[in-house]
């Protein structure tokens, strides 16, 4: 799959993987990181994910993962939930979940950037990745992350909106499952 | 999309049957978020600004792991059926104690109540664990009635119950 990684003499593919994994797993910085791999320079630890990064980013998740690498039919098919069918009796009709998540963050330097992404709600800055799964916890896609003072109504909107996004694996009569925060976009999706 | 309660104290019977058909299959995104905050623990602690611009791609590869090596979500798999017939057979049922009550002003004004031992309370239904979940429509629910009881269990391990001296087949706990 990450066939634009080459192996050489400073640079193992397994060893730039397991150190991304490592990362993303634990959450530790460069240099906890390259500790514990026994890896002597952190900056090594940063060129591996930096690289394992832009491998993810060519070659895995264009074909992988997101919107356009799924039918609707396939997702009807194989990954909506078996309550779901009955409870809705949805019968070739789609059912989506959307939710927005968010992830903390330090604080900007940036002043305009710091003042859009300060939720006065969690009272710190985040940034707001956006989820789309079936109802079996299969994830379509994660668009954005968007800026923390958008609420998931406008955010919906907007994923609607762009072209090539949502709605092109969306048809009439297709079932979102949302919840309050989505109250001011009801009236658009019906 | 659940009810919106504003200004009033409760929903309505057939609002929140319907809230429920909705949290029934809406819990599972819940769920994603927690797995993913507690497998990549990178995206659940505080990201350091240098990592920011690549956010949305550390994201999208949590996410796709998680799609390939993770599991479906799937709940009360047994009982499944027996629930989903049970939430659509009662979905406009009306609750007909609150109506009582709402009648009869119970709610308003002090109502006499006496306190019960378990000696009388002998034709209480008892049922089975599978039961039980097909009545609460889910294991989540069951989960919570349990620290429910909790909080009005005393430390004698005895919880008050009380009957109505008006009604006595009314039963408060």
């Amino acid at each position: 799959m990450m066939s634009s990684m080459r192996n050489s003499d400073n640079h193992n593919v397994t060893q730039a993987v397991v150190a991304f994994l490592c990362k993303l797993r634990t959450g530790n910085s460069d240099k906890i990181v390259s500790a514990i791999r026994g890896v002597e320079d952190e900056k090594m630890i940063s060129e591996f994910i930096h690289s394992v990064l832009q491998c993810f980013k060519r070659d895995v998740l264009p074909k992988h993962f997101g919107l356009h690498s799924i039918s609707r039919e396939y997702i009807i098919k194989n990954h909506t939930a078996a309550a779901a069918q009955k409870l809705h009796t949805l019968s070739n009709r789609l059912a989506i979940i959307c939710d927005a998540s968010y992830i903390r963050h330090q604080k900007s330097a940036n002043n305009t950037y710091q003042s859009k992404s300060y939720s006065a709600q969690k009272k710190t800055s985040l940034c707001k990745p956006f989820t789309i799964t079936t109802t079996d916890g299969y994830i379509i896609d994660v668009p954005g992350p968007f800026l923390a003072t958008k609420n998931d109504a406008q955010i919906l909107d907007y994923s609607l909106s762009i072209e090539n996004g949502l709605s092109t694996i969306l048809k009439e009569g297709d079932i979102f499952i949302l919840d309050r925060g989505f109250r001011d976009i009801v009236s658009t999706l019906k | 999309m659940p009810a919106l309660k504003s200004k009033r104290n409760q929903l309505t019977p057939k609002e929140s049957n319907e809230s429920r058909l909705v949290t029934k299959l809406r819990w599972v995104i819940e769920a994603v978020h927690g797995i993913i905050g507690q497998k990549y623990k990178l995206l659940h602690h505080q990201l350091h600004n240098s990592l920011l611009p690549d956010a949305g791609l550390y994201c999208r590869i949590a996410c796709f792991l998680q799609n390939r090596f993770g599991k479906r979500l799937n709940s009360d798999k047994g009982l499944l059926d027996e629930i989903i017939s049970r939430m659509n057979a009662t979905k406009n049922d009306v609750n007909t104690l609150a109506v009582e009550v709402e009648n009869n002003n119970w709610n308003r004004k002090v109502t006499p109540f006496q306190l019960l031992s378990s000696e009388e309370l002998l034709d209480f239904p008892e049922m089975s664990l599978d039961e039980l979940k097909v009545f609460f429509t889910g294991s989540c629910q069951l989960s919570q009635s349990v620290s429910y009881l909790a909080e009005i269990i005393d430390e004698n391990g005895s919880f008050p119950a009380s009957t109505l001296k008006i009604k006595p087949e009314i039963v408060r706990f």
